[in-house]
């Protein structure tokens, strides 16, 4: 029983594992990135970002 | 009501989530042990209105509306706005200030919003986060083909692009704001798969 449950495991794994590959994308910011599209902020696109506003900067809570 | 931010691990598919994280090996029943909102730095970026209701010549999108890539472009050509990687890209469809309200029922169970294929138009042009004035970005019912929040999965799992929802844009579009400052700090809630945020715009 302990065997037939173990090759069962392994045809699992081995159909899996190449399925797995192709259902995801590892991140262009390393495997171990959790925070996404966030990295795309330095310390330049903050300042720009400063830009934007006229100087006596009007500003609303978007809530 | 309030907005929101969806973090990278609110929407996977197939317990498949952004980075190639599964689901077994990071959802818990007191939360996420990775993905979490709390992990999100602070978000300061140049954020852009895009006016669909105004694209449309209308006060406000009706239900389950679509918004397409040609409709995205053609309106970014004519309100004269260009997405540049790390942007916040906001719609507003005056969806919610026109319904929510009057009629919380029909807001609640439909919504206008990208189809599959402009979430996918949009993620291309690298935004950090795509948000709308609705409660769910997404139109719903979807159009036919479509996959239901399919838009989310391309956004959160495959690209790491963020999702704000019910964004009070009203007042932007308005004034006619097509260029911001935007900021947010969130609470840092751990192990969170969505977070109750107050986002602040300046121009």
């Amino acid at each position: 029983m302990i065997y037939k449950w173990l090759t069962s495991a392994v045809v699992a794994l081995t159909v899996s594992g190449p399925l797995l590959a192709q259902e995801c994308k590892p991140s262009k910011w390393g495997a171990n990135d959790e925070i996404g599209a966030a990295n795309y902020i330095t310390p330049q696109s903050v300042l720009a970002a400063t830009k934007k506003t006229s100087g006596g900067p009007r500003f609303i809570t978007m809530t | 009501m309030g907005p929101q931010l969806d973090g990278l691990g609110h929407l996977g598919e197939k317990n498949l989530y952004y980075n190639c994280n599964h689901a077994f090996d990071f959802v818990t029943l007191s939360g996420l042990t990775k993905l979490g909102t709390d992990k999100v730095p602070p978000m300061v970026a140049r954020g852009v209105l895009i006016d669909m209701a105004r694209h449309f010549k209308v006060d406000a999108m009706a239900p389950g509306q679509a918004i397409t890539p040609a409709d995205i472009d053609a309106a970014m050509k004519a309100q004269g706005i260009k997405i540049q990687q790390g942007d916040v890209v906001l719609f507003h469809t005056g969806y919610t200030d026109a319904r929510l309200k009057s009629d919380p029922k029909t807001w609640v169970s439909t919504q206008p919003g990208l189809t599959n294929a402009a979430a996918a138009h949009l993620a291309k042009m690298n935004p950090m986060a795509v948000g709308a004035d609705t409660w769910g970005l997404e139109a719903v019912p979807p159009v036919p083909g479509d996959r239901v929040f399919y838009g989310h999965v391309t956004f959160l799992k495959e690209n790491g692009i963020y999702i704000l929802e019910t964004m009070n844009t009203g007042r932007l579009a308005k004034e006619g704001v097509k260029e911001f400052m935007f900021v947010l700090g969130q609470a840092r809630v751990k192990g969170t798969v969505q977070m109750i945020i107050n986002p602040v715009a300046m121009w």
